[in-house]
């Protein structure tokens, strides 16, 4: 644009009559930097009018909401960690005392697993069990049948 | 959203829990396992003697018949829909149980419970769970001794 188009436009302008794509093409030229002088005045006013990129504003509350969010997850990630460490770890209590040793732990499993009887063990154990009067008794309860 | 995200963390830490959760029994670990005269074993995914064990968990309890009676208590409720492999009964009371449990998953489960008066009173309670068929553990821990 030539610079009596522009001192036109600005009449036009001055005078409501510009239509919307002539001021979009006299801000355009107006933006630009090394203008006379005498564009100044126009430069204010008509930049004044210029659409200005919305700055972001920084919102504390998104903020804060995507940080309790994050927060949370950490959280949950580390107690799931930390579970999933204690449910696999191997241990041992006597007598109310923790044992982490693995070979003392194990040394535990297997009396343990000893004092689970056999078969054979199972029946002495049965015959062992009764009472030696009631052997008596039921064998006397027999005889007294007779009669 | 937010309320999705920690649900999702919730359901994955559920996701985690042990096969024997759902057992009477469990109680009885956590009611007498850190008592004194006590001794609880809890193994996981460890070698025991050339046995396979996924979970090992045993409780040796002396001079307590309370925690006996008890434990039979919890056992009457598990046994349900198990398969009693064996029973000794003494004077009217079980003495010995060996429970076969439904499989969780993947997993064979036992329990193996015992008690003993002579020479001095001592319960034992055994929670097995294994990749192998319970069957052939069983007759191992049997085989073994």
């Amino acid at each position: 644009m030539t610079f009596e188009q522009v001192d036109q436009l600005i009449e036009r302008y001055y005078d409501g009559l510009t239509t919307v794509e002539e001021e979009r093409n006299l801000l355009k030229f107006l933006s630009q930097p090394d203008l006379p002088t005498r564009y100044e005045p126009e430069q204010a006013i008509i930049g004044y009018f210029k659409p200005h990129h919305e700055k972001q504003h920084f919102s504390i509350r998104s903020y804060m909401r995507w940080a309790s969010v994050a927060a949370v997850l950490l959280m949950g990630v580390f107690s799931i960690q930390l579970f999933i460490t204690d449910a696999h770890a191997s241990y041992a209590y006597v007598d109310g005392l923790k044992i982490t040793d693995m070979n003392e732990i194990k040394l535990q499993a297997m009396a343990t697993l000893k004092d689970i009887p056999s078969g054979n063990e199972e029946v002495e154990a049965g015959i062992n069990s009764l009472n030696n009067k009631d052997i008596i008794q039921q064998q006397l309860e027999m005889f007294s049948t007779f009669e | 959203m937010y309320l999705v995200l920690i649900l999702l963390i919730g359901f994955a830490g559920i996701g985690n829990l042990q096969a024997q959760d759902d057992l009477e029994i469990k109680k009885a670990f956590d009611q007498y396992g850190e008592k004194k005269g006590v001794v609880m074993v809890e193994l996981t995914d460890e070698m025991l003697d050339g046995y396979d064990f996924s979970l090992f968990k045993s409780l040796l309890i002396k001079d307590n018949p309370e925690a006996a009676n008890y434990i039979r208590k919890c056992l009457k409720r598990d046994e349900v829909g198990a398969k009693k492999v064996k029973q000794v009964v003494a004077n009217g009371v079980p003495t010995s149980i060996y429970l076969q449990l439904p499989r969780k998953k993947e997993l064979y489960r036992l329990i193996l419970f015992n008690e003993t008066s002579n020479p001095e009173h001592k319960i034992t309670l055994i929670y097995i769970e294994s990749k192998n068929d319970s069957e052939d553990v069983l007759k191992l821990i049997l085989k073994k001794k």
